[in-house]
């Protein structure tokens, strides 16, 4: 069985990383005894996948991981054993058992949008105009053979100020990807600085469609 | 900046901010404690003891037990700049707020970090600036015996097994509290303890001939007992342990099967430091191991103690876990296996087929009987032809060198015993084309309560010499790596272990000198400490060099750890002889402890 579940990382774990991240849903499920699926092979181990990594320090309620079960168990029973033994800043919002052909959310996700919470409460929408207007962005990204400039004027899908805080749709498929971290060292540059960081939802495209996870899968 | 801008501009942030699964919290305790292991929280959430005690006092109502480890660098820094004092995980309590600060004393290059985590926690270095308000600094663990060096600095040195002195420590703290008398009135109460060792409380004088006198003040005992937990399988055990939310440096369950060793290895501090040998049952272990499991997820137990192949139902324990843990894709390891006491069955049992490794300690018989490593050449490569046999490719071997009475025909065994591995591979798969053995050897660092107490180091132009003659030796044999330890950090070790009162002054200079975190070659600076010791008209390489009197007051001699001294004196002629002395599990061999063991395993 699939379960597909959507989860929120709080402030008290928002400095572990996508590794420790794996690591703390392995145990958790194995102190839930939930009956999990193990690779087959020479080193078995939990087969579990993770949507799309979040930069350390930015916290989130929209991350997604899927897991597989031996067997039936109701996704909300699931919900509620994880949510028992979870540590505290992680909490599962919801459970699904999505679809066979139901694609995996990595290999769909294409938008994430954050909320960027500057330190001070300045209008700061001209400036957010002015970085919307520019026809290229470049920064600077590691690759394999070193480092590359690269424009992420295209990933930035929407950038303005609402009620205070900065909201951001920036690109987040495997073909293009715009970090939060990112867009804050952008925003940084440009006199904004930020306070904290949350990514409020993703976005997949399925069947021509563009919506959230959990809502495509019913 | 904030705590959390800071954060974030530093390596590991989770370092620094607890919140992991089964963390303690706990309101209006009557003792706040705070227990550091002086290093990162890497290594200190890999320290079994620190886990007992942290669990132990927990189940206190009337303690709360919080945790504090050393900052890297970069946090150190930051914290300094803004004005952070050094705070707890739990709550983010300044660590100078405590009740009591107790450190764990497990490797005397872990010191420095002592003295900068009382600095960065806003607390008097010396015992005499530190007034009533000052947390009471105690340390344990097994440099605790012998930490001279520390004198000037820690109010009480708890020796022994912590389970139940720490309760005492905690109720003698209660009444002194309502007692609303001095602080130098606690340590009086604490001194009259078994177990509690002030060191403010001993005068040490040395005369003009170099030699040692310790007077005890304040009707101080004359020898202060360590302290040893007799019903071991019923004593506490933590279950609900703590789960970091980062990878830590042994992140699994750790199983004491037993506490103490019978072997008698008369290098071996730990040896002769956790007698006697005690037990848990198979039965207990199983329970243990299933409530932690339950209790954290983790999916690999590892069996700890001081040589796991010596407990006598080791293939009962391995058989009942595996069942216990069926279908739960739990891990089991094994780490210090003897050579002798090696199965390969119990070892085919385990998953991975990286690499074995293997501590025949010394290259010759005649060294390994110097040493007492009960352990022949035969068993060695028997053991070793069972691992090739098994489908290893790769083994490591550990030596030391520079051990006493070493010649540099012992210097060639260790070549000879590697070039006969190599050969048995060659015999298995006809070439040594996928073997990997590796050698490596680490400088013997003569520690107090061994047989080799009053023995000098052997020089770093004799440890040189040694190293290069094994290396071109090593050389002309495929296959075979030589690795070697640097023979400078382990002449400060030697200093640190054996040293007397005169090292707290060193200690400090070394630290205003900027040495701290000794323990990682990265910040490991020899300059800060020999500047350290000159600074005080010492030298490191003469108190590495002092071969001690075996009749002289040594440093440490107020420390009863039970073995008695005529038996270590006795264990050193029998080494200058090359004569063993047999596994008292075979009948008692007389080290002092006899009252303390059970009658069955003293035939």
């Amino acid at each position: 069985m699939r379960l597909l579940m959507r989860f929120e990382k709080n402030e008290e774990v928002k400095y572990i990383s996508h590794l420790d991240m794996q690591r703390l849903f392995q145990r958790a499920l194995r102190r839930a005894k939930l009956p999990c699926e193990y690779s087959k092979g020479f080193n078995p181990h939990l087969l579990i996948s993770f949507a799309c990594a979040l930069p350390v320090g930015v916290c989130s309620c929209a991350e997604y991981v899927e897991v597989q079960l031996e067997k039936f168990v109701h996704p909300s029973e699931c919900k509620n054993r994880l949510n028992e033994v979870l540590p505290i800043g992680v909490k599962i919002l919801d459970a699904v058992e999505p679809a066979d052909d139901f694609p995996t959310v990595a290999s769909v996700i294409c938008l994430a949008e954050y909320t960027f919470l500057p330190f001070t409460n300045d209008d700061y929408n001209d400036i957010l105009k002015d970085i919307t207007l520019r026809e290229e962005i470049t920064i600077e990204k590691k690759t394999k053979k070193g480092f590359k400039d690269i424009n992420v004027r295209p990933m930035i899908h929407r950038l303005k100020q609402v009620d205070g805080v900065i909201k951001a749709t920036l690109s987040c498929s495997n073909s293009e990807n715009l970090r939060a971290d990112k867009l804050q060292e952008i925003l940084e540059q440009n006199g904004i600085k930020i306070k904290k960081v949350l990514r409020n939802s993703i976005f997949i495209e399925n069947k021509n469609k563009i919506e959230e996870p959990l809502g495509a899968t019913k | 900046m904030t705590l959390d801008e800071i954060l974030i501009k530093v390596d590991k942030p989770a370092r620094y901010t607890g919140g992991e699964l089964n963390m303690c919290l706990k309101e209006n305790a009557e003792v706040n404690f705070v227990f550091s292991y002086p290093d990162t929280y890497e290594m200190g959430m890999s320290h079994l003891g620190g886990k007992i005690i942290y669990h132990l006092l927990n189940e206190r109502e009337d303690t709360f037990c919080q945790r504090c480890y050393a900052p890297w660098v970069d946090m150190e820094d930051l914290m300094r700049k803004n004005n952070i004092p050094l705070f707890t995980l739990e709550t983010k309590m300044p660590v100078k707020n405590a009740d009591i600060w107790g450190f764990t004393l497990q490797y005397e290059l872990s010191y420095t970090n002592i003295l900068n985590m009382l600095d960065l926690g806003g607390v008097p270095l010396r015992t005499s600036q530190r007034n009533e308000s000052d947390p009471l600094i105690v340390a344990g663990g097994p440099c605790a015996t012998h930490a001279q060096m520390l004198a000037d600095f820690v109010d009480c040195f708890l020796l022994g097994d912590g389970e139940e002195s720490l309760n005492e420590l905690i109720d003698i703290y209660k009444l002194w509290k309502n007692s609303k008398s001095s602080k130098k009135e606690l340590l009086k109460m604490l001194s009259q303890n078994e177990g509690f060792f002030v060191p403010s409380l001993y005068q040490h004088t040395i005369d003009e001939n170099g030699k040692l006198t310790i007077t005890p003040l304040e009707n101080a005992p004359s020898t202060v007992k360590r302290r040893v937990v007799k019903d071991f399988e019923n004593t506490f055990a933590p279950t609900k342990l703590i789960v970091p939310l980062i990878e830590v440096v042994h992140d699994r369950i750790m199983l004491e099967i037993f506490r103490g060793c019978t072997r008698g290895c008369r290098f071996c501090q730990a040896g002769f430091l956790y007698r006697p040998i005690r037990e848990r049952s198979v039965d207990n272990l199983i329970k243990i191991a299933r409530a932690s499991s339950d209790a954290t997820g983790y999916d690999e137990i590892s069996l700890t103690s001081l040589s796991s192949g010596d407990y006598p139902h080791i293939e009962e324990l391995m058989e009942r876990l595996s069942c216990e843990f069926k279908d739960e894709h739990m891990d089991v390891s094994l780490p210090s296996l003897r050579i002798d006491s090696f199965n390969p069955d119990l070892v085919s049992t385990q998953m991975r087929k990286s690499s074995l490794t293997f501590a025949p300690e010394a290259g010759s018989q005649r060294m390994r009987n110097i040493i007492n490593k009960n352990v022949s050449e035969e068993d060695l490569l028997r053991t070793v032809r069972g691992a090739f046999d098994a489908g290893y490719r790769a083994i490591k071997l550990y030596f030391m060198i520079g051990l006493p009475f070493e010649t540099m025909d012992d210097i060639k065994g260790i070549y000879e015993l590697a070039k006969k591995c190599s050969d048995i591979y060659r015999e298995i798969h006809g070439n040594t084309k996928n073997m990997r053995i590796t050698v490596s050897t680490s400088v013997f660092i003569p520690k107090p309560f061994t047989p080799f107490q009053w023995i000098n180091q052997d020089s770093e132009e004799s440890i040189k010499e040694k190293q290069k003659y094994l290396s071109d030796l090593i050389r002309t044999l495929r296959g075979v790596d030589y690795k070697y330890h640097d023979s400078t950090a382990s002449k400060l070790e030697v200093a640190c272990a054996r040293g007397g009162r005169e090292m707290c002054a060193v200690l400090y200079s070394a630290w205003q000198n900027g040495a701290k975190l000794d323990a990682w070659n990265e910040h490991f600076k020899i300059d800060a400490w020999e500047k350290a010791f000159s600074e005080n008209g010492l030298s490191m390489e003469e108190m590495a060099q002092r071969l001690y009197d075996v009749d002289e007051v040594l440093p440490w001699d107020t420390v009863d750890v039970g073995v008695t001294k005529s038996y270590y004196k006795k264990e050193l002629e029998r080494a200058k002889n090359e004569q063993t002395t047999h596994d008292c599990r075979n009948g008692c061999t007389g080290c002092g402890m006899m009252a303390l063991c059970k009658k069955e395993e003293t035939i």
